[in-house]
């Protein structure tokens, strides 16, 4: 269950679950557009599943993301007010949603209960 | 919090002392250490080649930072995990149950004299909840001498430091004093 290959449905399942209308990442593609144009570029996608799986890293670039720096306070004068917040690619979130969907099947396993 | 509740309420009524140690780890995402996240999937029973994949997964982040909305020279981080990344809350969890890990064992060689509560018994000595953890025990010197030993192993292992500023101590049954001295030690 953790190590098959992922399939399409998983794919879908782990694209669907994220909010279209997100900023995008370096890519400058966000997820509306992905699920729009599905059906065409599912093979792209598959493929590069693919690869990564068997490889076990992501090419350069897919993972790149933008960190994008939110004030915390209305007049921050330090690095502090600030709350870093990272801009991930299309192509990198659908990779670690879709780990993420399998991890969440056997973490309740692992973790102790009191957490 | 619903059981940290029930804790506190059971010993006011009780009229027992127990004392409570909320823990802040200062930028708990940003500064995880990767090794770190390796050995706990390993000590969990991941298969290496999931390993590999987290490993991939963390290891090409390349970030860069947006000013006014350009953004600059691109940099490679070496640990913590990224807000935003789906795997993030995850990966925390699994670094979070290695503490729970200690508590348990520190719990079964009687290191920390945990908090019963209920009719079963049930004994607590650490709440946690994504980057917070709250710390039960009786109030005595040595338990709260053995929560510090803790944390401070953990900070080495994981790298995860507690900002002892923002972290708070608390009691019921225990004199003001006590708690001062217990904040001393821990501090």
């Amino acid at each position: 269950m953790l190590i098959g290959d992922f399939s399409e449905e998983e794919i879908r399942a782990a694209m669907w679950s994220c909010n279209s209308s997100k900023s995008p990442g370096p890519d400058g593609f966000n997820f509306g557009f992905i699920k729009f144009c599905w059906e065409i570029i599912k093979k792209d996608v598959m493929a590069a599943m693919k690869d990564f799986s068997v490889s076990g890293h992501c090419p350069r670039g897919t993972n790149a993301s933008f960190l994008c720096l939110i004030q915390k306070v209305e007049n921050p004068q330090q690095l502090g007010e600030f709350r870093p917040i990272s801009l991930v690619g299309c192509m990198y979130k659908i990779i670690s949603k879709a780990l993420s969907l399998r991890l969440k099947k056997v973490i309740s396993k692992v973790i102790d209960v009191k957490q | 919090m619903l059981v940290a509740n029930e804790v506190i309420e059971e010993y006011k009524r009780k009229r027992k002392s127990c004392v409570f140690f909320k823990v802040d780890y200062e930028k708990a995402y940003d500064s995880v250490s990767w090794d770190f996240i390796y050995y706990m999937l390993r000590r969990l029973g991941f298969c290496e080649l999931w390993i590999r994949w987290i490993k991939g997964c963390l290891e090409s982040t390349t970030v860069f930072v947006l000013v006014n909305g350009s953004p600059t020279k691109e940099f490679l981080p070496k640990k913590g995990l990224c807000q935003g990344d789906p795997l993030a809350p995850f990966l925390f969890l699994i670094v979070a149950e290695g503490l729970a890990g200690v508590s348990r064992m520190a719990e079964e060689k009687k290191l920390i004299d945990s908090v019963e509560i209920g009719r079963d018994k049930v004994k607590v000595n650490m709440l946690q909840y994504a980057d917070d953890t709250l710390f039960f025990c009786e109030a005595n010197t040595k338990s709260i001498f053995n929560i510090k030993t803790i944390l401070q192993c953990f900070e080495l292992s994981s790298r995860l430091r507690v900002n002892f500023l923002k972290s708070r101590i608390g009691g019921t049954g225990v004199s003001h004093f006590l708690l001062r001295s217990f904040a001393a030690i821990l501090n």
